[in-house]
């Protein structure tokens, strides 16, 4: 399960599984969105997400148990703070726009706030 | 870090082995990454797709609803139409019938009377004791204008004092909303 605070924080645990929606976006057209996660390095974990759609302003990030097992936890910290970002792009077209988050603005960080699992599961 | 090539038949210390095992340990590692990362894609792509669908499905069925409710209300708009601009024969039940000074006809259903008089029928037609003289015919040509087509409702008792060659009855259809 993800919680995401109005400021666009999203809190978990590591392994545990959830989806973001990103609402609002334009339907006329025919784009790519893409979903990455940094650590403080600016290291990319994993691969972005990409999900490519036309004619929705609607688009819903799954992020699997798998996925987020890549979202490490030292053993020494109660926490880690990861950031992530969500760009468009649309197709047939130079147009590439990194969203801001809950009216965020540039140098803004999207905050990805992770917690050790407590549970391995399946 | 690469992996180191071992030529075939040589000994290979316990450090180059656990340095090749290292790094296949952290290409297999990056593969996992790349695979779950890629698997969370695609549910992405899916879950975007489904919720696209249950818009469309429910965007599909409103229409429908609005769509049937347009055609109902255009076949009672058509009936009302039709009803209201005249009667419509229904030639399937048209019967021919006797009509003379003495044998009266009664309409058993709103309709048309069809008179076919003969060339030198002469006389009058009489509704609900209402007396029309038919046209005195001076010639052939005459016989046409003789033809009469009287609209008539239920229970209108009709006589006439002409020869009629042939007559009609041609009921009006019942029109319903079934019927469009």
């Amino acid at each position: 399960m993800l919680v995401i605070d109005s400021d666009g924080t999203i809190s978990m645990y590591q392994g545990d599984s959830g989806e973001i929606t990103v609402n609002g976006l334009d339907e006329t057209s025919a784009y790519t969105v893409y979903f990455a996660v940094q650590d403080e390095d600016r290291n990319t974990i994993g691969q972005e997400l990409q999900i490519s759609v036309s004619n929705s302003n609607t688009v819903t990030f799954v992020l699997s148990a798998e996925f987020t097992d890549n979202f490490v936890v030292p053993k020494n910290k109660p926490y880690k703070i990861y950031y992530y970002g969500i760009k468009v792009c649309v197709d047939d077209s130079s147009i590439e726009d990194t969203l801001f988050i809950a009216n965020g603005t540039y140098g803004d960080l999207n905050k990805l706030i992770v917690y050790p699992r407590k549970v391995k599961g399946a | 870090m690469a992996l180191i090539n071992i030529e075939y038949g040589s000994l290979a210390s316990s450090a180059t082995m656990n340095s090749n095992f290292s790094y296949l340990d952290d290409r297999i590692s990056d593969s996992n990454t790349q695979i779950n990362s890629s698997i969370s894609s695609i549910l992405s792509n899916i879950a975007t797709i489904n919720s696209r669908l249950n818009e469309l499905s429910e965007s599909i069925t409103s229409s429908v609803s609005t769509l049937q409710g347009t055609i109902t209300d255009y076949k009672n708009k058509t009936k009302l139409l039709v009803l209201n601009s005249g009667m419509v024969p229904n030639w399937a039940s048209c019967t021919s019938l006797t009509i003379t000074s003495e044998s009266s006809y009664t309409a058993p259903s709103n309709g048309y009377l069809l008179i076919l008089p003969e060339s030198t029928g002469k006389g009058d037609i009489v509704v609900n004791n209402s007396t029309v003289t038919f046209k005195t015919r001076a010639s052939s040509y005459d016989n046409a204008a003789s033809v009469s087509a009287i609209p008539l409702k239920l229970g209108d008792v009709v006589s006439t004092t002409v020869t009629c060659q042939a007559a009609y009855f041609v009921p009006a259809a019942e029109i319903s909303v079934e019927n469009f």
